[in-house]
């Protein structure tokens, strides 16, 4: 019975694809060609060759008939099937659906079973898919977004590849042009809102009259900024509400436009109010002009800038006309030497490169969910299908056609598949709203993720497809050649039954791979997300509050000293307070991401020409600033209260400035050049602090340059506040003296140290999370595959062991037959999975920290994870293995 | 009688067979030609070019009873009919007329 072994999946395949008149002589002569070539040449070479053959004779047989009629001999008359009319087969599907229905409800154990492992595939992918869909493929809510490009300066004389504009080179960009049908720039600011009882800090974003008109953005009432209302001399006191705005403290009333509302103590009249929409529109409270002044400065790269090409003009034109632009400005001006542009199209706008990463991540994560679960649901149908067997044989005994016995197969796992796909909806809603509870905050737009028409499309197309191609394999096994001996022997008489067990064992391996992949990736986050809490932040964070505060904007120089005065009032008046260590201002607080910062240089040390300029931030301080952050002071002193921004230029550096500056030598007293090829000062420093960590902690320790925050006018203050107990009992504190010192000040943005590093780190967290739960559900499937496989071949060898143990094995071997058998099918995964995710894991490297993507540990432990699971998973089957009772397995024989 | 020339393949084939002894089944004819031409041949195109030549009457086929144990039903042996070998020496008269007595090309070596 065994002279003919044709390879058994290239068989079936093809059985599938030739049409029904000749497919058995097509089967025959190919069966004779490999006889042949396994004589010739080996049986490797004629399974190769066999394969081959597979998919050229389907095709060329096919195209064979489509173009010169049927193949059959002329004597002999055709043997077709009877067609059936259409309401006919509409009857014999309705007649399958209700089998296939009865034969679930018969099985419920494996009904369950199977359409959970389907759902819990389906619903993953559908939450993902639509996360992915809006966050990632939803268009910007602009007209013509491919149009829209984000600009900027480049130095590359200063290694800078992208930095703000500078405000002059805008203009003057803007102004010599030929690619941009409108071009604009933002810039943010704050402004407070006068309200009944706290007053409220709003968010301004500053825009040129050119940027909602680059956008497109129709508004929603009123109208947009027009040109020239970002001349200086223009009305100043006008005001465009966002949407967010317009809806929470002016409960979408449309006659706001053209009414007067007070910000700042005075009083801006409201022109329009914005459609909601992200990016831009969501980027300020308010909408205020972005004036444009007689000397605008060349040398502080404050300002964001967008563009709209004119119709036709492709970025690469627009790229070299800008440049012309820029190096015409780069010869005309000195502080513009070096000047380039870049421009970026605007896909980058709504996701950031690591969350576009991450989430390819996350869906290529849930596909691999979905693969497993389809092997898992393969490898049970097969098993189910060797069951019923006989069921199958004796249909076709009783004259169904193959057509109709594998309608019938694919009606019951569509069937499956439907019903799958509806729980895994169910999971889908459910898995979206947690994920908006989890909002780690720097998503965009995943408040909008929404199940919609096209998710459950593709979900319910994804589910019947997985759930019919998993159903055809196992229907085509129908074993039409010996119907006989399938009705006579039954499940025994399944030809190549080793060879069933062969397949389920490979799919367990891929299984086990599939999932070591995803464990890996989990793993390789977890472990980023460990080394980030670890690093040295350089800053302590137990019991310190950051909280900003608004004073009045100060309007001449008179104003800035007052301001000055008031904030060291209220850090006297916080220091005092019983349960306050320290209190100090910074002009931005912790972690904040984006800052302010300026080219340094050592006076006494030339550096080379062409040299880059490093670049630092600097932060504005109140003495104290170190201590209440439990920093230390590395050398020299922290500033005093005689310490006065400019009077003269004194600076503490961070240590890492020592170290590039004066490697080796003492940086104290030394002259700093600060705003290096800008507006160039140059100033004292006092001391060094310890490096830290405050803009990101997945970036090195910053450059930073501290400035004594006595005497300047910067608004808002960020104040740092070191307690004894709970930081943020002491808020309410905080505002009876603010109502006393300043009633008009509002506080803003009110949170703990460990809040701020918990909120830094939240996006990671999130895919971390996420990525370990799918890995979690993978493992649990492949652990499921494993133990069905072993369990399914144990009870087909009940004869084979009870035998065994007749003849004397011992209870420990035949432990070690079962387990053998299933961990050889494990083992094989696991390299694969090693392998695979060596590969893979380069698609994530951007989104590690601290390890490297070949981690050596993370491996192993994955490795020795599924290896101990796999073994318990195995261990079960094993242990109902032994407890066959011999006679009763002789029996049964 | 000829209502078309012979295509090249087919002419291939029914050499084959009348090699193979005017009698054989598919997969030794792909053999055959796999060796006298030197290049892989399609068992599928064979397939297909086998029976059409039956459905033009230059072969007819017989079907082979399977051995036991083999399954299936057994392959289809096929033969030279006498059209079919009066139909090889029509192309090869065609041919030799064609051709001359001369070398009008000259034989790589």
């Amino acid at each position: 019975m065994t002279s003919v072994g044709t390879p058994r999946f290239s068989t079936a395949v093809l059985r599938a694809l030739l049409p029904n008149a000749v497919r058995d002589e097509a089967l025959d002569e190919l069966r004779d060609g490999y006889v042949l070539r396994v004589a010739q040449h080996g049986r490797a070479a004629a399974n190769r060759w066999y394969r081959r053959q597979v998919p050229a004779f389907a095709i060329r047989v096919r195209v064979a008939i489509f173009t010169g009629g049927p193949l059959a001999p002329p004597s002999e008359p055709q043997v077709r099937e009877p067609s059936l009319s259409g309401s006919e087969r509409m009857t014999t599907i309705l007649a399958d659906l209700r089998y296939g229905a009865r034969a679930m409800v018969r099985n419920p154990a494996f009904s369950v079973i199977a359409v959970l492992t389907l759902a819990l595939g389906i619903g993953a992918n559908a939450a993902i898919f639509s996360v992915v869909r809006t966050v990632l493929l939803r268009p910007l809510p602009f007209p013509e977004p491919d149009r829209l490009v984000q600009v900027w300066e480049s130095r590359l004389d200063r290694g800078w590849n992208q930095s703000s504009f500078t405000h002059a080179n805008f203009w003057d960009v803007q102004d010599m042009n030929r690619s941009f049908s409108a071009m604009g720039a933002i810039t943010y600011g704050s402004i407070n809102l006068a309200a009944k009882d706290n007053p409220e800090l709003l968010s301004v974003a500053y825009v040129t009259a050119g940027f909602l008109r680059a956008l497109g953005v129709t508004p929603v009432a009123g109208r947009v900024f027009a040109d020239g209302e970002d001349r200086v001399g223009a009305d100043q006191r006008i005001v465009i509400l966002s949407h967010r705005l317009w809806t929470t403290q002016f409960g979408g009333d449309r006659s706001i436009v053209g009414r007067d509302v007070t910000l700042g103590g005075q009083a801006y009249r409201v022109i329009g109010v914005l459609p909601p929409g992200t990016p831009w529109l969501d980027s300020g409270d308010l909408f205020m002009p972005l004036r444009r002044g007689p000397n605008e400065d060349r040398g502080s790269f404050e300002l964001t800038a967008i563009g709209r090409l004119a119709r036709g003009v492709t970025i690469t034109a627009a790229r070299s006309d800008l440049n012309r632009v820029a190096s015409q400005l780069a010869s005309q001006y000195p502080e513009a030497k070096g000047m380039g542009v870049t421009i970026q199209p605007s896909e980058g706008w709504v996701a950031s490169d690591s969350l576009r990463r991450a989430l390819w991540v996350l869906m290529s994560a849930v596909g691999f969910l979905l693969l497993i679960a389809c092997v898992n649901l393969a490898n049970m149908l097969l098993a189910r299908s060797t069951g019923r067997i006989r069921e199958r044989a004796m249909r076709a005994a009783l004259g169904a056609t193959r057509s109709r016995v594998v309608q019938t197969a694919v009606a019951e796992s569509a069937l499956l598949g439907v019903l799958g796909a509806a729980i895994g909806l169910a999971l889908a809603f459910g898995v979206v709203r947690l994920l908006r509870a989890f909002d780690p905050g720097d998503i965009p737009r995943l408040a909008d993720v929404s199940i919609d028409g096209p998710v459950l499309a593709i979900t319910l197309g994804a589910a019947l497809v997985t759930s019919i191609v998993t159903g055809l394999a196992p229907a085509l096994r129908t074993p039409y050649h010996d119907i006989v001996g399938a009705l006579r022997e039954g499940e025994r008489s399944v030809v190549g039954n080793r060879r069933t067990v062969g397949l389920r064992g490979a799919l367990v391996s891929v299984e086990v791979a599939l999932s070591l992949m995803l464990l890996v990736g989990a793993g390789l986050l977890v472990r980023s997300f460990g080394a980030i809490l670890d690093v040295d932040r350089g800053f302590e964070t137990e019991n310190r509050v950051l909280f900003n505060v608004t004073f009045p904007n100060p309007q001449n120089d008179a104003d800035a000293q007052r301001l000055s005065v008031l904030r060291t009032q209220l850090q006297a008046r916080l220091e005092a307070l019983p349960q306050v260590k320290d209190a100090a201002a910074v002009s931005i607080g912790l972690l904040r991401g984006t800052g302010t910062g300026m080219g340094f240089a050592a006076q006494d040390k030339p550096s080379p020409a062409n040299d880059a300029v490093p670049w630092a931030a600097w932060r504005l301080i109140t003495p104290n600033y170190f201590k209440t952050l439990g920093v230390p002071i590395l050398a020299g002193r922290d500033f005093n209260a005689q310490d006065v921004i400019g009077k003269p230029w004194r600076v503490v550096i961070s240590h890492r400035i020592a170290e590039r500056l004066w490697p080796g030598e003492s940086a104290i007293g030394r002259q700093i050049i600060l705003w290096k090829g800008q507006n160039e000062g140059v100033a004292e420093v006092v001391g060094i602090a310890g490096d830290m960590r405050d803009w990101d902690l997945a970036d090195l320790p910053s450059f930073t340059v501290y400035i004594p925050f006595n005497g300047g006018g910067w608004n808002p203050a960020t104040f740092v506040v070191h307690t004894t107990a709970a930081p943020t009992t002491l808020i309410p504190t905080v505002r009876s003296i603010l109502a006393e010192l300043a009633p008009s000040s509002p506080i803003s943005n009110v949170r703990t140290v460990d809040q701020l590093v918990g909120e830094s780190v939240a996006a990671r967290r999130f895919t971390m999370l996420l990525l370990a739960a799918l890995a979690g559900v993978a493992l649990l499937l492949a652990l499921a595959g494993v133990y069905g496989v072993l369990s399914y071949s144990v009870s087909r060898r009940r004869t084979e062991i009870g035998m065994r143990m007749a003849l004397g094995a011992s209870r420990s071997s035949v432990l070690r037959l079962v387990v053998s058998q299933g961990m050889r099918a494990v083992i094989i995964g696991l390299i694969a999975g090693v392998l695979g995710a060596l590969g893979l894991s380069r698609y994530m490297a951007s989104l590690l920290f601290g390890v490297t993507r070949l981690d050596a540990p993370t491996y192993a432990g994955v490795a020795m994870l599924l290896t101990v699971a796999a073994v318990l998973a195995c261990y079960l089957p094993a242990r109902d293995a032994m407890k066959v009772d011999v006679l009763t397995a002789l029996r049964e024989e | 009688m000829s209502r078309t020339a012979l295509g090249e393949f087919e002419h291939h084939v029914m050499l084959a067979l009348v090699r193979l002894g005017g009698r054989s089944r598919g997969a030794p004819i792909v053999l055959e030609l796999e060796t006298a031409t030197r290049r892989p041949v399609s068992p599928a195109a064979v397939f297909v070019a086998l029976r059409r030549l039956e459905q033009r009457g230059y072969a007819r086929s017989s079907k082979r009873e399977a051995r036991p144990g083999e399954g299936g039903r057994g392959s289809r042996e096929f033969q030279i009919t006498a059209a079919g070998k009066a139909k090889l020496a029509e192309s090869r008269r065609t041919f030799e007329r064609l051709w001359g007595t001369g070398n009008p090309v000259a034989e790589p070596s």
